[in-house]
C-alpha cells in the first residue's frame, strides 16, 4: 500500500510544473547564481565579515636578515654584486612587509590580526574565534633570501591553516595572501633588473602552504552554496507532501481512501514515507547536477548517503507533522506559513545563504538546531574529508528531530470521525 | 440489508440529524431527498461509516457497522457530491490508485480498470488527465471509481450536480444499468425531483435533520390524494394576486415560479370561481388554469412549505 501511495505521490509531482519549478529548478539556478556571484563579488562582499587571524612567527626577520649578511659578505662573491644585494635585501624584508600588509589601514576593518607566542599553536588551532592561523616557520627569511639569491636550498613556506567552519573569512586571507604573492614576486623583478645579470636567483613566489585547521580541504563557494540551496529546497518536500495531503482531504479523496479500508494510520505512514523517498530523489538529482555542471563530488560516498537519509527523515517527520496539524485545524495556514516564512528563517539561521553563524554565537547555535542547518554542517565536513564519526552529532540530531515530529504528529493527528 | 435505527448526529450543540431511520433492501434503489441542508451527506457519511453518529445504529445484515466498519466498507461503493479525483492524473492512472486501494490483485486489477471505462464510457480517454475533462466525464470517473471493487451497495451523493442534461442523462442510465444488470442496491439522494422519480422505487423525503415522509412514489404522491394541484399561468404575476391567494382559507399552499403559480386545494373545494374573482379585482390576466396530477415536488411543498431548490 505504502508503494501505491509513493508512487501516486511521485506521479502528481510530475505533473505539476510549478512543484518541478521549486523543487528542482529554484536550487539548481541560485546555486548558479550564488556560487559564481560569491566567488566573483568576494572581494566586494567581504567587508561584511571580519576575519580574525593568528600570527605565529618561529624567529625573528631581522636576525635572519643579519646572518644571511653575515654569511654573503664571507662569500667570494664580486664586491660589486655583493653591495647590490645587500641593498636589495634592506628592501626586501618578505615577513615584514606580509605584517605590515595585513595591518594595513585598507585590511584593517577586514583583518583583524593577533600575535601569539609558537607555544600558543594548539590552543590556537582550537580556538573557533580565528578564521586563519599564519604561521611563519623559523629562519624563514634566512632561507628564502638563500634560495632568491644564491639558489641554495629549497624554497621555504608559510603556513596558513583555515578555519573550515568559517569558510568566507578565511577565503579574505587567503586573497590577502595570494594578492601579496603576486605583488612581491613583481617586486622581485623589479629589484632582478638592478642586479647583475650573472646573479643567480630566483622570483621570489613567496609561497603559503593553505590548510584548514584540521587539515581538511577548503570548501569552494560552489560546493558551499550546492550544499545550502540543497537543504534549503529539500525542505519544500514537507509543504508540499502537506498540502496534498490536505487537498486529498478536501476533495474527500482521503474519505475514499478510508472506505478502501485503509487505516488512517497506513495513510499517515504511506504519506511520511513518501516524502523520505520523495526527498531523498530530490536530493540525489540536485547533487547530480551539481557533480555533473560543477565537478562537485563526494569524497566519502557512504558518509554522503547516511548524512542524506537522516535528512530526508528529518523532512518525512516535518511532513508528517504538518498534514497531522493541517488535518487538526482543518486549515493550511501553519504549512502555507512555513512554505512562506519558517522556510526562510530556518534557511537564514541555517547558513543557506551566508555562512551566518559567524555573525553570533546565537545564531550558530539556533542553526544547528535547524534540519538544514545541522545537515548542511555534516554535508560540509564530508566535502571536507571528514568520516561518519565525525558527523554523527549531526546525524543523532536530524534522527532525534524526525522522531520528535512524528511523535508530535501521531499525537496531533485526529482520531475517528473528527479526521473526516 | 442495511438498517439505519435512530441515527442522530450532533456538531456541537447543534442537531443535523434527527433520529433517521430506515432500510435498504437487495437490489433496490432508494432515494433520499431533500433540499441543501436537509442533512442527507451527514446521513450517508454515518451509513458509510465515515463518521460516527452521536446515538442511534447502522446494521448490515444484522451487525452493527459502527463497531466493525471494515464489513460494510468491504461492499460498500460511494460516490461523493464533490469529485474525488486525482485531477493531474489520466482516468486509469485514478482507476488503477484506487483499485490498489480497494487491494484488487494485480492480475484482476486491469481487467477490472477496462471493465469500468466501458462501463462508463471513458475507454477512448483512458490516458487523458483527468483536469482536460468535462464536468459530466469528472462525474462518470467519480462514480466508476466507485465500481471497482465491485460493490454490492452503492451509496451516491447527488452524483449529478453541475453537469449537462446529456450527462446526467447517461449517468441515471448507468445507475439505472447496474441496479438491473448487477442486482447492485443504490442509495441515491438529490435534490432533483425529477432523478428520484426515474430511478427509486422507494423514497425517503429529509428535512432539517429528520424523516418527513417515506414510502414507495405511488405511497408518497397519495399524501396529497386529498388535494388537488392546480397551475394558474398569467400574464405578469401582481402582488395583490397572490396576496388575495394567500390569504383566502380554502386554499393550502401557493408556490410561484415565473409566470406560474401552483396553489394546491382541497379536492372538494371548486376554487375557479374565487380565483377568477381574485383575477377581476386585481386586474390580473390569467391565461391558463390547469388541474395537475400531484408530483412528489407538490408532496415536498405540501410537507415543508417550501419548493426543494429553495
Amino acid at each position: 500500500m505504502i508503494l501505491t501511495f509513493v508512487k501516486k505521490q511521485l506521479l502528481l509531482m510530475l505533473r505539476n510544473r510549478q512543484e518541478l519549478l521549486v523543487l528542482l529548478g529554484m536550487p539548481l539556478v541560485l546555486i548558479s547564481i550564488l556560487g559564481f556571484a560569491l566567488q566573483g563579488a568576494m572581494d566586494n562582499d567581504v567587508p561584511v565579515v571580519k576575519a580574525k587571524v593568528a600570527w605565529i612567527e618561529h624567529s625573528n626577520e631581522k636576525e635572519d636578515l643579519s646572518l644571511f649578511k653575515e654569511e654573503i659578505e664571507k662569500s667570494p662573491i664580486p664586491k660589486e654584486q655583493l653591495e647590490e644585494i645587500l641593498i636589495s635585501i634592506t628592501e626586501l624584508q618578505p615577513v615584514y612587509h606580509l605584517k605590515e600588509l595585513l595591518l594595513s589601514e585598507e585590511l584593517r576593518e577586514h583583518i583583524e590580526l593577533v600575535e601569539k607566542d609558537v607555544n600558543d599553536l594548539n590552543n590556537v588551532k582550537n580556538d573557533d574565534e580565528f578564521s586563519a592561523i599564519i604561521e611563519i616557520p623559523k629562519l624563514f627569511s634566512y632561507e628564502l633570501l638563500n634560495y632568491i639569491f644564491l639558489n641554495r636550498g629549497e624554497r621555504p613556506f608559510i603556513n596558513v591553516y583555515k578555519n573550515e567552519g568559517k569558510e568566507i573569512s578565511a577565503s579574505i586571507v587567503e586573497e590577502v595572501l595570494h594578492s601579496y604573492q603576486t605583488q612581491s614576486s613583481l617586486y622581485t623583478i623589479i629589484g632582478k633588473n638592478g642586479l647583475t645579470e650573472n646573479m643567480p636567483y630566483n622570483n621570489i613566489d613567496i609561497q603559503g602552504t593553505i590548510d584548514t585547521v584540521t587539515n581538511k580541504k577548503p570548501l569552494s563557494a560552489m560546493m558551499y552554496y550546492s550544499v545550502g540551496m540543497c537543504v534549503m529546497f529539500v525542505l519544500f518536500v514537507a509543504s508540499s507532501i502537506a498540502t496534498y495531503t490536505f487537498r486529498e482531504r478536501e476533495l474527500h479523496v482521503f474519505d475514499r481512501i478510508i472506505l478502501g479500508n485503509v487505516s488512517k494510520w497506513s495513510y499517515f505512514f504511506g504519506n511520511y514515507i513518501s516524502a523520505i523517498i520523495i526527498s531523498f530523489i530530490q536530493i540525489m538529482i540536485l547533487y547530480g547536477v551539481s557533480a555533473l555542471v560543477y565537478g562537485i563530488y563526494w569524497p566519502n560516498i557512504m558518509a554522503f548517503i547516511v548524512v542524506s537519509l537522516c535528512i530526508c527523515l528529518a523532512v518525512g517527520g516535518m511532513a508528517a507533522l504538518l498534514t497531522a496539524i493541517n488535518f487538526r485545524l482543518n486549515s493550511l495556514m501553519l504549512t502555507s506559513f512555513f512554505g512562506s516564512v519558517l522556510i526562510f528563517v530556518f534557511s537564514f539561521v541555517g547558513g543557506s545563504f551566508f555562512p551566518a553563524g559567524e555573525l553570533s554565537p546565537v545564531i550558530q547555535l539556533l542553526g544547528n538546531l535547524t534540519p538544514n542547518g545541522s545537515g548542511m554542517t555534516a554535508y560540509l565536513k564530508i566535502l571536507q574529508g571528514y568520516g561518519i564519526r565525525d558527523i554523527m552529532d549531526s546525524l543523532i540530531f536530524l534522527c532525534s528531530f524526525s522522531a520528535c515530529m512524528l511523535i508530535l504528529a501521531v499525537i496531533s493527528f485526529p482520531k475517528r470521525g473528527k479526521a473526516i | 440489508m442495511i438498517d439505519v435505527i435512530d441515527l442522530t448526529k450532533r456538531f456541537k450543540q447543534k442537531e443535523v440529524v434527527r433520529q433517521v431511520n430506515m432500510y435498504l433492501e437487495k437490489g433496490e434503489i432508494v432515494g433520499l431527498l431533500g433540499p441543501n441542508g436537509a442533512g442527507k451527506s451527514t446521513t450517508i457519511s454515518m451509513i458509510s461509516s465515515l463518521i460516527p453518529p452521536t446515538s442511534g445504529d447502522v446494521r448490515l445484515k444484522n451487525e452493527s457497522i459502527i463497531k466493525n466498519p471494515s464489513e460494510i466498507r468491504k461492499i460498500l461503493g460511494v460516490v461523493p457530491q464533490e469529485i474525488a479525483l486525482y485531477t493531474d492524473l489520466t482516468a486509469e492512472e485514478n482507476l488503477q490508485f484506487f483499485g490498489k486501494v480497494y487491494k484488487l490483485p494485480n492480475h484482476l486489477l486491469k481487467k477490472k480498470v477496462d471493465e469500468v471505462l466501458e462501463q462508463i464510457g471513458l475507454t477512448e480517454r483512458r490516458k487523458d488527465i483527468v483536469k482536460t475533462f468535462s464536468g459530466g466525464m469528472k462525474r462518470r470517473l467519480n462514480i466508476g471509481i466507485a465500481l471497482m471493487h465491485d460493490p454490492e451497495i452503492i451509496i451516491m451523493d447527488e452524483p449529478t450536480v453541475g453537469i449537462d442534461p446529456q450527462s446526467r442523462n447517461y449517468i441515471l442510465e448507468t445507475v439505472k444499468r447496474l441496479n438491473q444488470e448487477k442486482q447492485m442496491t443504490v442509495l441515491y439522494t438529490s435534490h432533483y425531483m425529477e432523478e428520484v422519480e426515474f430511478l427509486c422505487n422507494r423514497i425517503y423525503i429529509m428535512d432539517q435533520g429528520s424523516i418527513i415522509a417515506s414510502g414507495t412514489k405511488e405511497e408518497i404522491k397519495n399524501i396529497l390524494s386529498s388535494e388537488n394541484t392546480i397551475l394558474i399561468k398569467v400574464s405578469q404575476v401582481k402582488d395583490e394576486f397572490l396576496q388575495e391567494l394567500y390569504h383566502e382559507p380554502l386554499i393550502n399552499r401557493v408556490m410561484v415560479q415565473e409566470k406560474e403559480i401552483s396553489i394546491i386545494v382541497p379536492k372538494e373545494v371548486n376554487i375557479f370561481k374565487t380565483l377568477l374573482a381574485f383575477a377581476e379585482k386585481t386586474n390580473t390576466e390569467i391565461h391558463a388554469v390547469e388541474v395537475k396530477a400531484p408530483s412528489l415536488e407538490d408532496v415536498f411543498l405540501h410537507l415543508t412549505g417550501r419548493a426543494l431548490r429553495d
